[in-house]
Order: structure tokens, then C-alpha cells, then sequence
């Protein structure tokens, strides 16, 4: 038992060796901040509580994508993939950071000078209703 | 003893129980990968004008094997799967200490040999065979995945990071240890605790009510009232530690924030130690 203690002692120590110097490369511009209004039983959703949909022109040939979370109301973290104006899924989907961080999610198909848009669901453990307000880099 | 107990455990149904449960989630979460990828080649064929075509045809490739096991570890099945964990570990393990008083069964049993290494003994089995389970979950999990997703022979592209397979062979051993941990952890507590809770049902729920639905519904209601409280209670959560690396692949996360991921073991290492400490003194007084 000691030995295996000792073992995910060392896992962790080379975790956290890892995280301290991983270091993230942001270029491009961050879209306005949008509002998203999620009950738990929402599937995917474009539509945001200021009546626009969130998103912003792609400008480079990156297939990574960032989304930011300014703010949000559920403690669960809801899920997000980027989708064009069709409204079909352009990228694989990517779970929502905690409030002041951003993922960056990858799977970007988009082409550069097209908007793509920023589509939302609840996660599957979400309690009640909540709010997430976001902002996105298509990159 | 160690080895009959083991015995006794582990050709019991409870394992096999434990293993189908966990591998049907998986198998799940590999169907919806699957299904995920067949959308991709439904989009590649609409020839869209604003999809570049060589690209989703990259990501189509890259849903292999890999890309199914890592989607499981760090997905909404991946989850359910830690929380049927929970559930089961509570339900088959965390109560025999109790049994075993309750039916006079342990008093036979310290004429032999001390409570206290008798306790030692069943927690130590319990924590090998859930270390067991998982690793054997884990491991059919990922034979399911590169069966039907393919073998991978290139980099998986996961958030920021590039995994490569011994990279990817890391990733899962530490993703079975650091969930057995959690596993274990939840079980002693439990076993230790359940001098105090006396019910036998409610000690078989106490993994999940203390571990998951406490720390949720504290962080649901303080997320509105005080946040800095809800924070606090949603890094108890077991899902926090469960996506350490997917946090760590995806997110400009700061060493502190990574670092306040582990507090909870260290929650659960000091809430281990106290409970064994009362559990030892409350039977060393009361049992005959």
C-alpha cells in the first residue's frame, strides 16, 4: 500500500512539473461578451439573452478555438462547440472553463473570413436553471 | 487472512456487478464518439462553403481509438461512470465492518486477532479490489475503444496538447490511480464513519451523499449567495480531481488553480485519519 502511495505521489509531482511550465499562446481578438439562459433539460443553443449570436470572424488557419468565461450562475460547466451560420457543428465540442479562465477546444474546420458562431448546452449534471456569459476567438 | 478476505471479496458477484456497469457507460460513451464522428462525415458530404474540407477530414481521421478512451475518461460517461462508482463501492464494500458487529460476527473475530488490525485488514482488501475493478474497467474499456475506433498511430490532438501513445498510456494509468484514490478514500471514510450513521442503507448512500450531493448543493446554493464560498465546495466535488487533465489540456489554468485541485485529496487524506482515529477509540471502549 505504502509503495502505491508513493507511486501517485510521484504521478502527482510530475502533474504539477507539467503545469508549471505549460504556457498558452493567445493571438486574435476576443468576441463580445453573450449571455447564454440554460435549463437543464436545453439541448445545443445558439441564441443569447441580448438577442445576437455570439461569435466572430475566423482569421487564421488555427484548428484550435478559444472560448472565455467571464461569469456564470450553475456550479456544473456547460458544454460549447462552434457552429456556422447553417448552425452546424464546425468543431469538436469542448467543456466550459470556471469563472476568468478560457479552454481553448480543437477540431476547428472553419475557413478564414467566414463567421463562425458559439453554440451552448447544459452540462448533464446541471441543477435547475443558471446563466453563462462567454466570449470566443474563432482564431 | 488478507488472502481469504481477498478471496471472499473478489470471486464475489459484487466485482462482476461492478465491472459490467462500469464497461456498458463505456461503451456508451464510445457510441456517442462514434456517432459524433458519422456527423462530421455527414457534414463533409453537404460540401459546405465555409467548412474547409481537408481540415474535417483531418478531424474524421483523428476519432480513433485514442480520441474514444480519452472522450470517456473526460466526458459526461466518464462521470456517470465515477458516480456508479461511488454508488457501488458504497453499496458493496463500506457497510461490512458494520455487518460484521451488527451480527456478532466480530466478536468471534477479536478472539483471534485485535479490532484495529482487523479493521486495517478489510479496508486494505477493500481498496486493493476497487483499485483492481477500475483498472480492469479501464483496461476492457480501452481494448472496446481501439477495437471499434482503430488503432492510433499518429498524435491525438486533445485541447493544447499533443498525445502521442506513451504519453496516452500515462494518461490512463494516472487517470485509473487518481479515481481508485478517490475511490478508496470515499470507501475508508466511510467504513470508518459508519460507527456514527448505525443504518445500514444509509451508510451504503453515504459515498455519494457526502462526496457528491453535500459538496453540489452547497456550491448551487452559495454560487448565488457567497461565491467565493461555492468555490470552496465545488473543488470537494470528486468530478474536479476526475478532470485534472482534461482541465490541464484544455485550460490556461495557473499552477495555484491546478494546485487548488488537489486540496480535496488532502480533505479526504485528514477527514480519513480523524475518522479512523474515532472509529479505533469508539470500538475499543464498546466492542466486547
Amino acid at each position: 500500500m505504502k509503495k502505491i502511495s508513493k507511486n501517485i505521489c510521484y504521478l502527482f509531482l510530475s502533474f504539477i512539473v507539467i503545469a508549471s511550465t505549460k504556457t498558452v499562446m493567445a493571438t486574435n481578438t476576443w468576441s463580445d461578451a453573450k449571455t447564454y439562459s440554460l435549463k437543464a433539460t436545453d439541448g445545443w443553443k445558439r441564441g443569447t439573452l441580448e438577442g445576437e449570436w455570439m461569435g466572430n470572424l475566423k482569421t487564421t488557419n488555427s484548428n484550435k478555438y478559444d472560448v472565455y468565461t467571464v461569469s456564470k450562475t450553475m456550479w456544473s460547466n456547460p458544454q460549447f462547440r462552434l457552429v456556422n451560420s447553417n448552425n452546424v457543428a464546425v468543431s469538436s465540442t469542448v467543456t466550459t472553463a470556471g469563472e476568468g479562465r478560457y479552454v481553448t477546444g480543437s477540431g476547428n474546420t472553419g475557413t478564414i473570413g467566414y463567421a463562425y458562431y458559439g453554440s451552448v448546452k447544459p452540462a448533464w449534471n446541471q441543477v435547475g436553471n443558471g446563466r453563462i456569459k462567454l466570449q470566443m476567438k474563432a482564431k | 487472512m488478507r488472502k481469504l478476505e481477498f478471496k471472499r471479496l473478489f470471486y464475489d458477484k459484487s466485482t462482476v456487478i461492478s465491472i459490467l456497469i462500469i464497461v456498458c457507460l463505456g461503451m456508451v460513451s464510445i457510441y456517442f464518439s462514434q456517432a459524433e464522428k458519422l456527423n462530421f462525415i455527414n457534414t463533409l458530404n453537404q460540401n459546405y462553403e465555409d467548412i474547409d474540407a481537408s481540415r474535417l477530414l483531418a478531424v474524421i481521421e483523428s476519432y480513433n481509438g485514442m480520441l474514444y478512451m480519452l472522450n470517456f475518461m473526460y466526458g459526461d460517461f466518464g462521470q456517470i461512470a465515477l458516480l456508479a462508482q461511488f454508488l457501488l463501492v458504497g453499496i458493496f464494500y463500506s457497510p461490512r465492518i458494520f455487518e460484521f458487529i451488527e451480527n456478532g460476527y466480530e466478536n468471534l473475530i477479536v478472539v483471534r486477532t485485535t479490532y484495529e488490525s482487523h479493521l486495517k485488514t478489510l479496508v486494505y482488501v477493500q481498496s486493493k479490489i476497487i483499485f483492481l475493478i477500475t483498472f480492469i474497467s479501464y483496461l476492457l474499456i480501452l481494448a472496446l475503444s481501439f477495437f471499434i475506433g482503430g488503432f492510433a498511430t499518429s498524435f491525438v490532438i486533445y485541447g493544447n496538447f499533443e498525445i502521442g501513445v506513451i504519453m496516452f498510456i500515462f494518461v490512463v494509468l494516472f487517470q485509473v490511480s487518481i479515481i481508485s484514490l478517490l475511490l478508496i478514500l470515499s470507501n475508508s471514510i466511510t467504513v470508518f464513519l459508519s460507527y456514527k450513521i448505525k443504518q445500514k442503507r444509509l451508510i451504503q448512500l453515504t459515498p455519494i451523499l457526502l462526496f457528491f450531493l453535500f459538496p453540489m448543493i452547497l456550491s448551487s446554493i452559495f454560487t448565488k449567495v457567497f461565491p467565493p464560498l461555492a468555490m470552496v465546495f465545488n473543488i470537494l466535488i470528486p468530478w474536479q480531481v476526475q478532470s485534472m487533465v482534461y482541465q490541464l489540456s484544455h485550460e490556461n489554468m495557473k499552477m495555484l488553480t491546478f494546485l487548488t485541485t488537489l486540496i480535496s485529496l488532502l480533505i479526504y487524506f485528514l477527514l480519513k485519519k480523524f475518522w479512523k482515529r474515532c472509529n479505533l477509540k469508539y470500538y475499543g471502549e464498546n466492542l466486547i
